[in-house]
């Protein structure tokens, strides 16, 4: 067997060492051709929320990704938001099946900051042509994407009041360069499905609207006991417990349904924060009026007022009950049976409770204790909610 | 016998004493896998040659002029041949001029073609095939260095072993990597070794050892001012895997004082001002390096940091000197190229058009860097479910990286699973606490 020996190098040709000229082409390959990487750049999130006769799109645009495309100045103006609106509208549409238009209002637009860096966010009302389903529409995006195409647009549904969701969201696709249409189809709704989920939907909102429930138990705290000089004292009778209880419950039930009437009918609104911070407040008014009578005999007017507010928290949670009278009246019918249906559970929950309460020799000292748990949490959420913390 | 109990304290004092055994190991195992803190900046000492980036694109000047005076005599002679060719990778490494890798290329394959087997330039062949993303003709370099009868010394097996490694770790073959690259250490436990270790243990979600490794290398004696200071670059690129973004400026800065002039080094410090909020500054100090050095990959950086600022037009101007610069180094070595091509697109171009190169890298070269830019264009073309697909034969490999927690993340968003979403998100934060901090997006160099 013939060996070829291995040729020399010389040295002072190359890097040097062979250990040296070892270590720059692997710098060679971990710099130069450094690893490449798949840069991430904001999308854009489209949210429907489906109502009978209306379906109301919240958008979210990344400004910085929206200025890139358009070029156009992504300010307040009166001037930049009306271009940043024409721009919208012409890069997008919605249809129906037949590819006839569905007509588009924009309720508001503005540059804003929602989470993150700022945003183009724009809230539009969308009504179906005569005739056409209010279940199913084309949605047509160019919006960015056309310009930008690494761009993408997440379409979403995250409201279905008379069909429901099978999460909290559902997922429609994403809207790219190379795809710029999507058929979002809900499928049939009866008004019998209008009512059951708009009655899971307000039994949910008030389930896990901790404030509301507090605020009710709170004030339902002292019922099965009398005031006198000031002070929670003997028990009241049961009978006449029942009868306050009820009267407090049917009270908040009619405050907050009467808010929440004028705002699905006659569009009343309040802004988010003093309504919630309003809510936060009753929360430690009740707790106060647990621990030392402020308001004895007329928890029932208290509830009322304070339920009115409570009302406009849950008007703005169900902001779209769609288009048609009847729909609406069946939407509000369930939504409420949901709330009181839940409510009632809690206060059947709680009623042995607060009965033997009344009755326990340390009951006041739980009270006591209960009301100022109760008072704390109320002041996190009135600092919270008022922006001080 | 009495029923009175005993005193208790020896059961106190022996139990504290157990307490504090069993603390003392726990920090010691705790301390051991942090390894030695960083070494302070004014430690990295160096050895000689070039001082800053001019004096290092003269010497590889003259490396070339020289060696290409001496081929002129000889031009048939492999062995000058390999001599111009490893010259004019020194300068490629120097410049970035793919003109220059594209003619090493040509030179070693000459040299190949006209050796007697198995000698020739083999392990030079190799090595520029690794650079130049050819696997295949890495592979037969590399056959044809092992064929060779003569021993070969400690420092060239080393070699030849971490190049089987570097195309085991592009193959997507983490733990033929990690084999290989213990093999070259055992024949020589050098800088180059460590460093491909550190490349490899950070992309599998260890960086904590890989920061290990490049703080041994940062310590290390008898290497150049240019070496230690690209070597700092790494170690940028290990902070910002981690989301320690002070540690990232301190180095980027080190790096561009250490050795003056360095575009990438200089670009570092930009993307570093950006992600400090300076972002006026960053493009301006992006646009003083690339008046310098007009490099597609910073003229990249500074078309994405003018994206993010919504600044159309510039950022387009940018893009578009940067695509034609890609495009002629895709033409002239295309496999090379590609990943930054598809990059490019990905980030200021078109996915559809990065779509059909991203396949065709991610085949040539499986692992999870390629493999989550095809995902990318995947998405951004519509295939979500490809998309997915892909970055779980990523995960598959061993690639453990919070960009492809991220990029998973994205694609579980499109297919609306929100949970897997959350989860892909939360394993993301888990490698790198600063994975999902908007400001993360002007990473461009080091990003993973």
């Amino acid at each position: 067997m013939i060996s070829i020996p291995r040729p020399w190098i010389p040295q002072r040709a190359t890097s040097g060492s062979v250990t040296i000229r070892a270590l720059l082409a692997a710098l060679v390959w971990l710099c130069l051709t450094s690893p490449v990487a798949a840069h991430l750049t904001p999308n854009s999130e489209i949210r429907l929320d489906f109502a009978p006769g209306l379906v109301k799109a919240d958008i979210v645009v990344p400004q910085a990704e929206f200025g890139y495309a358009t070029g156009l100045a992504t300010d307040n103006s009166p001037d930049s938001l009306a271009k940043a609106r024409a721009r919208v509208l012409a890069g997008m549409a919605v249809l129906d099946v037949h590819g006839r238009p569905w007509r588009i209002a924009v309720d508001r637009i503005a540059f804003e900051q929602i989470a993150g860096p700022p945003d183009l966010h724009l809230e539009l009302s969308l009504s179906p042509p005569p005739g056409a389903s209010d279940r199913a529409l084309l949605w047509r995006w160019h919006v960015v994407t056309r310009e930008a195409p690494s761009h993408f647009a997440l379409l979403v549904v995250d409201g279905d009041l008379a069909g429901g969701l099978a999460g909290d969201r559902e997922l429609v696709g994403a809207l790219t360069a190379g795809r710029s249409e999507l058929l979002v189809n809900r499928g049939h709704a009866s008004l019998g499905s209008l009512l059951a989920n708009a009655f899971g939907l307000g039994a949910h909102h008030i389930a896990e609207g901790y404030d509301h429930l507090l605020f009710l138990l709170a004030l339902l705290l002292p019922a099965p006991l009398l005031a006198a000089r000031g002070r929670w004292g003997a028990p009241r009778p049961a009978r006449k417990t029942f009868a306050k209880l009820a009267w407090i419950v049917t009270a908040f039930t009619i405050g907050h349904s009467t808010t929440l009437i004028l705002a699905a009918f006659f569009g009343v609104r309040l802004p988010a924060q003093p309504v919630e911070a309003g809510i936060a407040f009753s929360v430690l008014v009740s707790a106060i009026h647990a621990a030392r009578p402020l308001f004895p005999g007329k928890e029932p007017v208290v509830a009322g007022l304070f339920g009115l507010v409570h009302g406009l928290a849950f008007a703005t949670l169900v902001s779209n009950f769609g288009l048609g009278t009847t729909t609406r009246v069946v939407a509000i019918l369930g939504f409420n049976l949901g709330i009181e249906a839940v409510q009632l559970g809690v206060v059947a929950l709680a009623l042995p409770v607060l009965l033997m309460l009344a009755r326990w020799r340390h009951g006041q000292r739980a009270r006591l204790v209960l009301a100022v748990l109760t008072g704390i949490a109320a002041l996190v959420w009135l600092t919270e909610r008022l922006g001080l913390s | 016998m009495s029923d009175k109990p005993g005193p208790k304290w020896p059961w106190i004092l022996l139990a504290a004493v157990f307490l504090i055994t069993a603390a003392s190991i726990a920090f010691d195992k705790y301390k051991a896998r942090q390894g030695p803190p960083d070494p302070l900046p004014s430690e990295v000492k160096p050895w000689f040659g070039p001082r800053n980036q001019l004096e290092l694109e003269q010497a590889a000047q003259v490396a070339v002029d020289g060696a290409r005076a001496r081929l002129a005599t000889s031009s048939d002679e492999w062995l000058r041949q390999e001599v111009l060719a490893r010259a004019l990778v020194r300068r490629f490494r120097a410049t970035g001029s793919h003109a220059d890798l594209a003619e090493a290329d040509g030179l070693l394959d000459k040299g190949m073609a006209g050796a007697p087997f198995p000698a020739g330039p083999s392990l030079s062949r190799a090595e520029v095939s690794v650079l130049a993303h050819r696997l295949d003709a890495a592979d037969k370099g590399l056959e044809r260095f092992f064929a060779q009868v003569g021993e070969p010394d400690d420092g060239e097996s080393a070699g030849a072993w971490s190049l089987k490694g570097d195309i085991a770790f592009q193959r997507g073959d983490m733990k033929a990597a990690r084999l290989a690259f213990s093999r070259a250490e055992e024949y020589d436990n050098n800088a180059a070794v460590a460093l491909r270790q550190s490349m490899l243990a950070l992309r599998t979600g260890d960086p904590d050892l890989a920061r290990r490794r490049i703080n041994a290398v940062l310590r290390a004696p008898k290497l150049s001012r240019y070496v230690k200071s690209q070597v700092s670059l790494q170690r940028v690129t290990i902070a910002y895997a981690t989301g320690d973004w002070k540690a990232a400026g301190t180095w980027a800065r080190f790096a561009d004082g250490f050795f003056p002039g360095n575009p990438l080094a200089m670009a570092h410090v930009a993307q570093q001002k950006a992600l400090e909020g300076d972002v006026a500054g960053a493009v301006k100090q992006y646009e003083a390096v690339l008046a310098k050095a007009p490099l597609p990959e910073i003229m990249d950086a500074l078309a994405f940091t003018l994206r993010l600022q919504g600044r159309g037009a510039e950022s387009r101007a940018w893009a578009d000197k940067a695509g034609a610069l890609w495009a002629e180094r895709y033409r002239l070595m295309p496999e090379a190229a590609a990943a930054h091509l598809v990059e490019h697109e990905l980030a200021l171009g078109d996915p559809a058009k990065a779509l059909a190169v991203a396949k065709a890298d991610a085949q040539a070269r499986p692992h999870g860097a390629s493999l989550i830019l095809l995902a990318r264009a995947q998405l951004l073309t519509g295939d979500a479910k490809g998309a997915l697909a892909t970055l779980e034969r990523a995960a598959k490999t061993g690639w453990q990286t919070a960009g492809l927690y991220l990029a998973m993340a994205d694609v579980h968003t499109a297919l609306g699973d929100t949970d897997a979403a959350e989860d892909a998100r939360e394993d993301a934060l888990d490698l790198n606490p600063k994975a999902m901090d908007p400001a993360a997006r002007y990473i461009w160099f080091g990003h993973d």
